[in-house]
């Protein structure tokens, strides 16, 4: 009785003993071997820290694009989250220069929201931040979706545009101007693909991906569009989240690309060369800094502007930067939703 | 900071329950509850509390600690009732109730619905 009693015990113990060392609250660390520049790859690993499963980085300069992969191979993906906010900038100033919208035509000509408070915001306030509307929709169910996203590492933005209508169309425009609004820019890529008579990843694909040559670049609107190239991320404790995937958020954060691809689009950006590329000009203030269609524009304490956007999703963290007047451009890529933000700035601002 | 007195506190009072004998629990319902809250909060501070570096094996030494006494809490709750007598004689209580056991079982679920969600 007594010897059970004790095997019970210690038995018990182990499971738990065991369960607290193997859960314990930290992302995979990043393996030792690096794809691609390897001085790079040394530099990147010591301005992120070991705390991540996979990491790319891209650096571009006049003298050409380097890149490297600790983790993953360089063509995986990430998600890049918000910086498809920036891609989605892009479509806006080429739908523009199509003629086929202007920057005030209203959300409402383009989207079935009659009678909505939304419905007369413009597509300029939507892409600077400025339309009133919140981050997310403010609803019990959104409110729901988050809480069990933080509970149990799943997607809180899975709506449908139905879905995401829905919800918007109730809606008062009551944000401080300069709320930064993943609704916002649903509706505006939404809105732009209604305008283009296209769903909204066939008008990326069409109008941004592929004149750039990111033939690796997807946007998925379920798990099931995901292949064997898409990383599975983990969040600043090492859960591994579920992906980031939906019809509704896509042109707000639903963009997953490898950092080949991100390259060429910072590349595209530095020089001034890509499609849309007005999108990056700031327009407005934006807190302390500026912003385009999308894109901020900040000073630096040593005085240099840099245009960037950075992405964070329950798994991933993302950062790209340019500063055309050093002639260079910096994308990080993170499997983790830890942020990034940092060591972009400080590979684009010292070098590597 | 609040994820880290929730877990600090609740392990802490299922150590008190456990291993302090004037605080000691005296029936199984009790450490049950006492032990799944614990390990309950470890796995939710988990979830929602960023611990960054150094921290994180800090909350490994609290597991570590929630561990050895959860071993602790089987060993002493083998000669234990499933429910205390409150004040009463132990010797003429009844070892179990259905509402004890009851208890006991909805603290078991929850406690795999925790680790099931959570983890």
């Amino acid at each position: 009785m007594r010897i059970g009693r004790t095997v019970a015990a210690v038995l018990s113990g182990l499971v738990v003993l065991v369960g607290a060392v193997a859960l314990r609250p930290a992302p995979t660390p990043l393996p030792e071997t690096a794809v691609g520049d390897q001085a790079l790859a040394e530099r990147v690993r010591a301005v992120v820290g070991e705390e991540r499963p996979a990491v790319a980085v891209a650096v571009v300069t006049a003298d050409g694009t380097r890149t490297a992969t600790i983790g993953a191979q360089p063509t995986d993906r990430f998600e890049i989250g918000s910086i498809s906010k920036g891609l989605t900038g892009l479509l806006l100033a080429q739908a523009i220069e199509r003629g086929e919208v202007t920057e005030q035509t209203t959300v409402g000509e383009l989207l079935p929201l009659e009678g909505a408070p939304v419905a007369d915001v413009t597509l300029q306030q939507l892409a600077t931040h400025t339309s009133g509307l919140p981050v997310q929709p403010l609803s019990l169910r959104q409110a729901g979706k988050n809480i069990w996203s933080t509970l149990s590492g799943a997607n809180p933005y899975d709506n449908t545009l139905d879905q995401e209508l829905a919800e918007v169309r109730g809606l008062e425009l009551d944000a401080r101007p300069g709320t930064y609004s993943n609704l916002g820019f649903e509706l505006l890529g939404h809105a732009l693909a209604a305008a283009a008579d296209q769903p909204y990843p066939e008008l990326l694909r069409e109008r941004v991906l592929e004149p750039l040559g990111m033939s690796g670049t997807t946007v998925p609107t379920g798990p099931a569009e995901l292949d064997g190239r898409d990383l599975v991320g983990q969040n600043a404790n090492g859960r591994r989240m579920e992906p980031w995937v939906g019809e509704a958020m896509a042109p707000a954060g639903g963009v997953r690309s490898d950092v080949e691809d991100m390259a060429r689009l910072a590349q595209a950006l530095l020089t001034e060369q890509a499609p849309g590329v007005e999108a990056t000009r700031p327009r407005v203030g934006f807190d302390e800094d500026r912003i385009g269609w999308a894109w901020i524009t900040s000073t630096t304490d040593d005085g240099r502007t840099i245009t960037w956007h950075n992405g964070g999703t329950g798994g991933f963290s993302s950062w790209l930067g340019v500063d055309r007047e050093a002639g260079t451009a910096v994308v990080v890529l993170s499997a983790t939703s830890a942020s990034v933000d940092g060591a972009g700035l400080a590979l684009l601002e010292q070098g590597v | 900071m609040v994820g880290w007195v929730a877990m600090v506190g609740l392990a802490g009072w299922f150590a008190v329950r456990t291993w302090v004998p004037r605080l000691a629990a005296a029936d199984r319902r009790s450490l049950v509850s006492d032990g799944v809250s614990a390990l309950v909060v470890l796995l939710l501070g988990r979830a929602i509390t960023p611990m960054p570096g150094v921290l994180s094996w800090w909350w490994v030494a609290l597991a570590v600690g929630v561990a050895v006494t959860v071993a602790r809490a089987v060993w002493r709750g083998a000669g234990l009732p499933w429910t205390g007598p409150a004040g009463g004689d132990v010797s003429t209580h009844p070892r179990w109730t259905v509402p004890a056991l009851v208890s006991v079982s909805l603290h078991a679920l929850l406690g795999v619905l925790a680790v099931v969600v959570l983890v």
